[in-house]
């Protein structure tokens, strides 16, 4: 049965993010006129790699359960994209994400004040990626990359469980079709299963958010579709923990979220025991 | 009554002892007459950090009669005022999370035994056998029950999971009833071992030295199940023996 090997600091997983960092991505991101793709884009890949770091977060430090890469793609081709002390670097352990943000911001977030009112808070919000808009969107090369990243990965680590690699774009590929090639990535093999292969569309439509669909029909257009058809099935916990938020699932269940976070990904990584009261 | 109780303990495959994050009180072996008895085990959740020092406040804090919104206040004094990095601060206001199985005897009026009661909140286990069988298991009863996500006790003085929320239960002990109070990892392999072959109880009553339980963990965390996982999840491990007589 696949994806029940453990995650430890002895045999660590491994998360790829491909980002789209194309002209297109200059465009409004949905309904939020004022927002740039590009900067929905940078918001979704800084709260994961936040969220991965508290996951992997003890009182005495981090502890290394994944290595995290992210490629970007763009006008200037296909490239590691963090910013700060990390720039250049390819797959880095999750404590040095942890501990080399390029800097911290102050955000405000609205949160329920406990008597039926909301406030606004001030929270840090770690950045390790800015936004960037610029020429074609090789995604192919993209995933070509990433590919060769986890194939060497796989060398290393032959019995972790499946690296995760998450797409996140507009689903506009200006050099050709991506779909062999996300097909011979998702074909890749520990001996604990396939790779994984999600997608996040970043897109400027007003279609309302969809999260895990089974089907490519009620998506908004053929970028949509593009982005469904070259997404791993849910394994079946993963698919068992989205039916348990209230989506309707089935064995097609997909990896894709459309104009939403996928933060969710995050909640299907088990590295132990997560109170379910824990906020 | 006379007691006798012993507790042995592993941290998970890979980690240190400081790393390791059960706690039990009594640590250390207990043999004596008396006229009560109050031991407790509870689970550090992986999750969540300063959660050994959250266990170790729970069970501590049973054993002596402290109320628990008090445990909640020490824990916030010794982990507040610290300089933190950003996701050591955050991860530490969102709270410790652990689970918490606790168990009372009292001596009766003759010598045919006296009461016992326990109070739990979500995984680690409470089991009594009586001659080998197995008499009450709580609060969980079968092996499939355990899952990854169990509701646990919160160190925020504000979680609504609240000490109403333990589940309790009594009973009448009687002289040589043995009481074992586990941790998730290691009751889940023994409802799975009495669910399929019956026999659980010898393995229980086989550990006695530290040395048992480290050949124990060692075999049944290497062996495989027909789904690919391993017979006892790695994990800290923590098993409590009480003889009642």
């Amino acid at each position: 049965m696949p994806y029940v090997a453990e995650i430890s600091r002895a045999n660590p997983s491994c998360f790829l993010f491909a980002v789209d960092q194309s002209g297109s991505m200059q465009d409004p991101f949905g309904a939020e006129s004022k927002k740039t793709k590009a900067a929905g884009l940078a918001d979704a890949i800084n709260r994961l790699l936040q969220n991965l770091v508290i996951k992997c977060a003890k009182s005495e430090g981090i502890r290394d359960y994944y290595y995290v890469g992210v490629l970007g793609y763009g006008g200037k081709g296909v490239r590691p994209a963090f910013s700060g002390a990390l720039a250049g670097r390819e797959l880095v352990p999750i404590s040095d994400i942890g501990n080399n943000p390029s800097r911290i911001e102050q955000r405000t977030k609205k949160v329920d004040d406990g008597v039926g009112g909301i406030i606004e808070q001030t929270v840090k919000f770690p950045i390790w990626f800015d936004p960037m808009a610029d020429g074609g969107t090789p995604m192919c090369e993209a995933l070509g990359r990433a590919t060769s990243t986890v194939v060497d990965w796989l060398g290393k680590h032959p019995n972790c469980f499946p690296p995760i690699v998450i797409n996140i774009s507009d689903g506009e590929p200006t050099d050709g079709d991506p779909l062999q090639t996300a097909y011979d990535l998702m074909n890749l093999t520990s001996s604990d299963g396939s790779v994984l292969l999600f997608n996040l569309h970043i897109s400027s439509s007003n279609h309302r958010p969809i999260e895990f669909p089974d089907t490519e029909a009620g998506l908004p257009d053929s970028h949509a579709k593009l982005l469904f058809n070259m997404s791993s099935p849910l394994p079946e916990y993963m698919r068992n923990m989205v039916s348990q938020e209230g989506v309707a699932v089935s064995s097609n269940t997909r990896g894709f979220v459309f104009n939403a976070d996928l933060i969710s990904v995050i909640r299907f990584l088990d590295i132990g025991t997560r109170p379910s009261n824990l906020r | 009554m006379k007691v006798v109780c012993n507790t042995l303990w592993l941290p998970k495959k890979g980690n240190s002892d400081e790393e390791y994050e059960d706690a039990a009180a009594p640590i250390e072996s207990v043999t004596g007459e008396m006229q009560s008895f109050r031991c407790a085990v509870a689970d550090g959740a992986t999750e969540t950090s300063f959660s050994r020092l959250w266990a170790r406040l729970l069970v501590d804090g049973f054993v002596e009669g402290t109320d628990r919104n008090e445990l909640k206040a020490r824990w916030q004094d010794q982990v507040s005022g610290k300089q933190l990095a950003w996701y050591a601060e955050e991860k530490m206001q969102s709270g410790a999370f652990a689970a918490l199985v606790c168990l009372t005897l009292k001596a009766g009026d003759g010598k045919n035994g006296g009461t016992w009661e326990v109070e739990a909140l979500g995984d680690s286990c409470l089991i009594l056998i009586r001659q080998s069988e197995f008499i009450e298991k709580f609060p969980l009863t079968r092996s499939d029950e355990f899952n990854s996500s169990p509701v646990l006790l919160s160190s925020n003085a504000n979680d609504p999971v609240a000490d109403e929320t333990m589940l309790k239960r009594s009973g009448n002990w009687q002289p040589g009833d043995v009481f074992y109070l586990l941790t998730d990892a290691i009751a889940r392999w023994t409802y799975r071992r009495q669910e399929e072959y019956g026999d659980a109880a010898f393995y229980l009553q086989s550990m006695k030295k530290q040395k048992d339980i480290v050949e124990f963990a060692k075999v049944q965390r290497e062996l495989i199940d027909s789904e690919s996982r391993p017979l006892m999840r790695n994990d800290d491990v923590t098993l409590m023996r009480v003889v009642v007589d």
